[in-house]
């Protein structure tokens, strides 16, 4: 092979990585293309079937936890404000398209639909927090909680989300609330949320 | 020009040496971003960037090594014993594939071979079962594809240029070609 051939060859595998993975992180048609990737491939074909990580049983969430006894409790004010899901859903909703792009690598796309953390912080008697401590139902592992900062807090965008794509979250998804900012690592967007603690420090 | 006077002492044209030296420079950055404490492990040791990184490269000229230069060796007696020698040399067609192959296998390797089968299923809720079928699809689909433009670079070569028959005089059996 001469100097050239080896180069295209060498040119060309690159090409061909890119290709059969570009599929997990772009989404939609194109992938089915990521052909040997874990994020490549279907979880079927309803609004709740996209790419996640960490199913519910792996978080060791049960029902009797996000069932009707599920609170949200919002700290940092005057006193602590205890809310149920009905009492969410019956708050103005806001939807956003936002993608839940992992560290790993794939990238997925939604519409959710919930309630704005910065109505939230309000609703705690914070309406200007410094920071937001969010923790999630899950008892085990590194990312049962996270720190979002003060400008992720108020944007518009950034919900508690109790929908996708127009149905109820399912349990893999977080059900019955889940974090979702713009522009924040996967593994930040808490899955499972039972308490968001807001600072003014 | 002054290149070869640089080449006779280096050993090899400037932009060999401007290659190595941007490599290393991109080296350097990468270490520096991380910092060199990152490249250790001190919990797990094996699981350290530096300890991978020797595995690779001891990995890689003790074992891979041998075993693709002896592939290619003996690919390359077997395609030159060919009589008459082919218009357009198959070596390169089977190469190729096979290198596709073995970086897909490489790199896709915890997959298809179902390592880490739980943590796979706490992450996502599925198995792995499909990725070795796939590789199996894939490498087929490779070298079909190689086999094909084969085909089709010989049939063009083959018309371009046809083989004269050999002309038979009327006292002899000899062709005159």
């Amino acid at each position: 092979m001469s100097r050239r051939g080896a180069l295209a060859l060498v040119g060309g595998g690159a090409l061909f990585m890119a290709v059969i993975t570009a599929g997990q992180a772009i989404g939609g048609w194109t992938r089915p293309s990521a052909l040997l990737l874990p994020r490549g491939r279907s979880r079927g074909t309803g609004p709740n079937d996209f790419q996640g990580n960490r199913t519910a049983a792996a978080a060791g969430i049960t029902s009797e936890s996000t069932g009707e006894r599920w609170r949200l409790t919002l700290t940092g004010g005057p006193s602590p404000v205890v809310l149920d899901r009905a009492m969410l859903t019956a708050m103005t909703q806001h939807t956003a398209r936002l993608p839940i792009a992992c560290v790993e690598g794939w990238s997925t796309t939604e519409e959710w639909t919930g309630v704005p953390l910065r109505e939230l912080a309000r609703l705690a008697g914070v309406p200007e927090p410094a920071s937001a401590f969010v923790r999630s139902v899950e008892r085990r592992g590194a990312f049962n909680r996270a720190t979002l900062q003060a400008n992720q807090v108020a944007h518009p965008d950034s919900l508690l989300a109790l929908r996708v794509n127009d149905v109820d979250l399912s349990p893999d998804h977080g059900f019955p609330a889940r974090i979702i900012v713009p522009a924040l690592p996967g593994v930040h967007n808490t899955k499972w949320v039972g308490s968001i603690d807001f600072r003014t420090k | 020009m002054a290149f070869k006077r640089f080449g006779r002492i280096y050993g090899s044209h400037p932009l060999h040496i401007l290659t190595l030296v941007a490599g290393f420079a991109l080296f350097g950055y990468v270490v520096v971003a991380i910092k060199p404490a990152a490249l250790w492990n001190p919990n797990t040791w094996w699981q350290s960037i530096a300890v991978w990184f020797a595995a690779a490269i001891i990995a890689h000229d003790l074992v891979l090594f041998p075993i693709y230069a002896l592939a290619d060796r003996l690919l390359v007696a077997t395609s030159h014993r060919r009589r008459p020698p082919s218009r357009v040399p198959v070596l390169n067609y089977i190469r190729i594939p096979a290198l596709g192959a073995g970086l897909t296998f490489l790199v896709f390797l915890p997959g298809i071979v179902e390592q880490g089968a739980p943590t796979y299923m706490a992450a996502t809720g599925l198995t792995q079962d499909p990725f070795l079928g796939r590789w199996l699809l894939l490498t087929a689909a490779m070298f079909a594809i190689s086999a094909i433009i084969y085909a089709l670079q010989l049939a063009m070569v083959e018309r371009a240029t046809p083989i004269p028959s050999p002309k038979r005089t009327p006292t002899g059996d000899e062709p005159a070609g």
